[in-house]
């Protein structure tokens, strides 16, 4: 509702917390009707917003340059009592309170390849960067993680983000095998969960950049178990309480059970995670069949609720645990985000009694309580969330990267003198 | 001559069409929307995009569209991805990889067929034996050895504590593309090539060279033994004459072949080069169009490429009767 020129009203039905962060995602922002209708599906090339910065020139894979807004309303760089003490050691605190953003133009140049971004970092020409897994132990050391003494007598500093990711496979709660709510069908997907071994996919596939975890909640939000082990808890690898879970379900030693579809897509090194899985799935005698399909076809099969077991991935939009519980609501089932199809009655309403709460010990018990319940009924193998490593040269002040918020390039200064 | 052309292209009608069809046909088999809009999507975006991409109209209207767009040359359908006309974005990177394709094979050219020259006249010998040998090298290292190595000797290791890089290994400047560029400032145009284009360029020679240098050497050897050859010796000619006046000329029908092959692969461009140098060119389009499963731009480069292949095997037959009048078109 407007209230004038420059302020509007939205007046919720009930309160709904999530709300507020919904509003600091891109997709809120304030944008002028007139430019949007004018544009139409070009909006994105021709944004008109309030930001710090206005778009000069976006070549879509390749690059993005932008001019400081002159217009931009007063911002303050935050005071230096919020910012941690890691972030003092990196002199982030120094322009509190001065008017941002501080630089006239901001660059960002998008590589395909990893070699020339890599080269170009070294080479001084880029102010920050991903660090690519086939560099990383150029920059840090393999086994402690640890920015490497060269590196740093450069000048180079690192900031380590771990992600809000949900990575894991799925079991199609509906599915003839693999589904179902009795204690032998949980058994049975309880033993395939024991069976596998995450830490070895982390070291192979992910240079051991990842953290495992237990439950649908990542690192660093509430409800997410302390040392990423929960009370209740079926990750792998124990291959012997696996084989007693499967003679529990009615399948001693593997027997008589039919081989497992498994979905996934054939993108990335999936077809080399599968082989991994199929391997270790094969110590217990589960005999799994890998479908690797194109994309569309693996999200046709889980939308129709036809894949028993499939591989996705889930990066919350915004840092609360409500966005990744969302993912087992039974009426988000197939199509929606819920492909598990796990119904659970008493989880549903726990759902929607968290919808309206704010973080307090309270709503922190419940999170808990749902991740237990969707750990102990198993719709899924997981969880793993990825560590992202960045580098950051001497001459680029007041990087602090995040993957959940782009807002903080308004922060970025240059020195000069020490390009 | 012009009977023969036009009654090749009508030919070609067909196959043409049936390129385009099978085209078509195999970016469906898979939905096309589904695939554009990720796992998420609603039933009423899905609906709306199928909807705004054509998709939601019988395959065979889709098919005459295409055509007729192909046909009239306007390629003003816009690309899913990056919402811009298609056409608008062949004739950006068009340029683009012209400037990288055409030096590179001109200089290719010009080298292997001298060294080919050279390795005839000098069979057998030391001089035939270590170009040989350097050739057989050449070819046996990957493409992408010589960009990796070659971007991280010239483009970063050379500069060394300078800080000042012979070539830039990323990016491209715009202004290469524009003629008023090359008209106003040479000086600076050719500056601003090597900069960015150098170093393609030259991993692309260095190569090419390896093939390239063994095939022209074959050709020229085979002329050697011909009569021609023997009477322009016994006439008293020059090694020079009878090198480059006699069996060059006599040997320009495999070179218009190899020349030939190669054309379409100009306007298609080289997609690791591209990719790897950030060349916005017609290679680094069709493989993110690709990957961002943006079916249009896919669609026209294919029918573009098509077009080309067909054009340049007329063209080849053309050529051969240009420069051997033994050759006879009917």
């Amino acid at each position: 509702m407007k209230s004038d020129d420059h302020n509007f009203q939205i007046i919720l039905e009930q309160p709904v917390y999530r709300f507020l962060y919904v509003l600091a995602m891109f997709q809120t922002s304030i944008v002028p009707r007139e430019a949007v209708e004018f544009h139409g599906d070009r909006f994105a090339f021709n944004p008109v917003g309030t930001g710090p910065f206005i778009l000069d020139e976006w070549i879509p894979k390749k690059s993005l340059t932008a001019d400081a807004n002159p217009n931009y309303h007063e911002v303050l760089y935050p005071a230096e009592d919020e910012w941690t003490r890691d972030d003092r050691r990196n002199r982030l605190h120094r322009p509190a309170g001065q008017k941002v953003p501080f630089v006239d133009r901001i660059e960002f140049t998008m590589f395909v390849e990893d070699q020339p971004m890599w080269l170009r970092f070294q080479a001084g020409d880029i102010g920050l960067t991903q660090v690519p897994a086939e560099y990383f132990e150029q920059a840090f050391d393999g086994r402690t993680k640890r920015l490497l003494p060269e590196v740093r007598q450069r000048g180079v500093r690192h900031d380590i983000v771990p992600l809000l990711d949900f990575i894991f496979r799925g079991f199609n709660m509906e599915d003839e095998l693999l589904g179902g709510y009795t204690p032998e069908k949980r058994a049975l997907r309880q033993a395939i969960h024991l069976a596998i071994d995450l830490d070895e996919f982390s070291e192979t596939f992910y240079q051991g950049n990842t953290i495992q975890y237990d439950g649908p909640i990542p690192p660093r939000l509430d409800g997410h178990p302390e040392g990423g082990t929960a009370p209740v808890s079926f990750r792998g690898p124990n291959l012997q309480l696996a084989r007693q879970k499967l003679a529990e379900a009615g399948y001693p030693d593997g027997e008589g059970l039919p081989a497992i579809k498994f979905y996934t897509s054939r993108g990335g090194n999936n077809a080399e995670q599968v082989e991994m899985m199929k391997r270790q799935l094969a110590e217990v005698n589960i005999n799994l069949q890998p479908e690797l399909v194109d994309f569309s076809t693996l999200i046709e099969f889980t939308n129709n609720k036809k894949a028993p077991m499939f591989g996705f991935a889930w990066s919350s939009d915004y840092p609360d645990a409500e966005n990744n519980l969302a993912l087992f609501y039974s009426p988000n089932e197939s199509p929606g985000s819920n492909h598990y199809n796990y119904k659970n009655p008493e989880f549903d309403a726990l759902y929607e009694k968290i919808l309206t709460m704010e973080p307090s010990e309270e709503r922190t018990a419940i999170y808990e309580r749902m991740r237990d319940m969707v750990i102990e009924d198993t719709p899924y193998i997981g969880s793993m969330a990825r560590t992202r490593y960045y580098l950051i040269n001497e001459w680029l002040l007041n990087a602090k990267p995040t993957e959940r918020y782009y807002a903080w390039f308004k922060f970025l200064d240059v020195d000069d003198s020490k390009r | 001559m012009w009977s023969y052309v036009i009654r090749r292209l009508l030919y070609n009608i067909p196959v043409y069409l049936g390129i385009i069809l099978l085209v078509m046909l195999a970016l469906r088999v898979n939905d096309p929307v589904t695939a554009f809009l990720g796992k998420n999507a609603t039933e009423e975006s899905y609906n709306a995009i199928k909807e705004s991409f054509g998709l939601d109209r019988p395959f065979i209207v889709q098919y005459v569209d295409r055509v007729r767009s192909i046909v009239t040359l306007d390629f003003s359908d816009t690309s899913w991805e990056q919402k811009r006309p298609v056409g608008e974005m062949i004739t950006t990177a068009v340029p683009a990889t012209a400037l990288i394709t055409v030096p590179g094979l001109v200089i290719t050219t010009l080298l292997t067929v001298v060294i080919g020259l050279v390795c005839s006249f000098y069979r057998g010998r030391l001089l035939d034996k270590a170009l040989m040998l350097t050739a057989v090298l050449g070819m046996s290292i990957s493409f992408l050895v010589y960009i990796i190595v070659g971007q991280y000797f010239f483009g970063y290791q050379l500069g060394g504590d300078s800080g000042v890089f012979p070539f830039d290994i990323e990016g491209y400047d715009v202004r290469l593309s524009t003629l008023g560029f090359w008209a106003g400032s040479p000086v600076e145009a050719v500056q601003t090539w090597l900069q960015y284009c150098g170093l393609p360029v030259l991993i692309s020679v260095i190569v090419a060279m390896g093939y390239d240098t063994r095939f022209y050497r074959a050709v020229m050897v085979e002329e050697t033994g011909r009569d021609y050859i023997t009477t322009a010796r016994a006439k008293g000619a020059t090694s020079k004459k009878i090198m480059f006046v006699h069996m060059l000329k006599n040997a320009m029908i495999p070179i218009i072949t190899r020349i030939m092959i190669s054309l379409p692969f100009l306007i298609v461009g080289s997609i690791l080069l591209e990719v790897f140098f950030s060349i916005p060119g017609m290679g680094r389009t069709l493989i993110t169009a690709i990957v961002a499963k943006d079916f249009p731009v896919v669609e026209y480069m294919s029918a573009l490429f098509a077009a080309v292949v067909i054009l340049t095997v007329i063209l080849t037959d053309v050529l051969y009767a240009i420069f051997d009048p033994r050759v006879r078109l009917s």
